[in-house]
């Protein structure tokens, strides 16, 4: 997995695959993002090819780690096989995805 | 040098390969086109190599053998399954599916199967990363680390199955959620490997109280 943070450090765009191999590239994604000020919280999927569950639960805990300090965490953009993991588990219903 | 020099074997005309265990590129090197099954080289002994058991001939069939420390090191299921499509037809579709499917099983055979991991310890960013340091002292012994995951696939005109086998103790049927339970959407961090199983396969079953896992997939 390859990551790109904006400037504010409140968003980042991941790339290539992210799977439970990932976990120590994404504890580093992590807690650049949770040390950020910016209400809301960003990740670009639009360059994700490939996700598990592992990839999923980590999503999540983000996500609970954000609603911790009070901010937002937005999905953006996911397709292909990622979109298709979003649908099969419903993840539209506890995020907020933007297309 | 990645792969040991295949060595024919019985009268099949089976090709036999090692991994040396060391990278993606050099298991891709192992699986090379002729290759009919490929073994970690740390698996290589008497003891272990006679776990092995071998099925009758399918128009086409593929073996992976690999540690436990190598699949939870590497992303062993990508290269296998690009080793597939390079012997059998497979649409981008499909190939996506498969490699859904099979990555979660070989997950859940490595952390649930070998390492006797429960999902609990990955519900936070410290509980997860705690859960990793647990794997990595798992991995110090070497009875642990070198404890077997078998990936099989084998396919005909009609259909394609890949079996995942682990080394644990498996689990019983009674503890795995219930269809509605694995299908709502849930704020669970893990748990959806069967439910993921289900939607990107024709088929899936539980064998051998649960140390193997089979998936279905119509060509």
């Amino acid at each position: 997995m390859r990551f790109e943070f904006d400037a504010d450090e409140s968003k980042v765009s991941i790339s290539g695959e992210f799977t439970f191999t990932d976990h120590a590239t994404f504890k580093v994604i992590a807690a650049r993002l949770l040390d950020g000020q910016d209400k809301a919280i960003v990740i670009d999927l639009a360059k994700l090819e490939f996700i598990d569950s592992a990839g999923l639960g980590m999503l999540l805990i983000v996500r609970d780690e954000a609603d911790k300090a009070r901010r937002s965490l937005v999905l953006r953009s996911p397709c292909g096989q990622v979109k298709r993991m979003f649908d099969v588990t419903k993840f539209d219903t506890l995020f907020t995805v933007e297309a | 040098m990645s792969a040991i020099s295949p060595v024919r074997r019985n009268e099949v005309n089976e090709t036999l390969t090692c991994w040396d265990g060391v990278s993606e590129s050099s298991l891709a090197g192992a699986l090379s086109l002729r290759v009919t099954e490929c073994m970690e080289v740390a698996l290589i002994d008497g003891n272990r190599y006679n776990q092995l058991s071998f099925r009758p001939r399918a128009a086409g069939c593929l073996r992976l053998a690999v540690t436990t420390r190598s699949a939870y090191r590497h992303k062993i299921v990508r290269v296998f399954v690009a080793a597939l499509a390079m012997r059998t037809e497979l649409s981008r579709s499909l190939r996506e599916r498969i490699r859904t499917a099979v990555q979660e099983a070989v997950i859940n055979a490595m952390l649930h199967g070998n390492l006797a991991m429960s999902s609990e310890g990955f519900s936070g960013l410290e509980s997860t990363a705690a859960s990793h340091e647990i794997i990595e002292g798992l991995l110090t012994s070497p009875q642990i680390a070198r404890s077997l995951i078998r990936v099989e696939a084998v396919w005909n005109s009609a259909i394609l199955n890949v079996l995942v086998h682990d080394s644990g103790t498996g689990f019983k049927r009674k503890k795995m959620p219930l269809s509605e339970e694995r299908h709502a959407a849930t704020d669970a961090k893990s748990g959806r490997g069967l439910a993921i199983l289900e939607a990107f396969c024709d088929r899936v079953a539980v064998l051998r109280g649960g140390t193997t896992i089979k998936l279905g997939f119509r060509l």
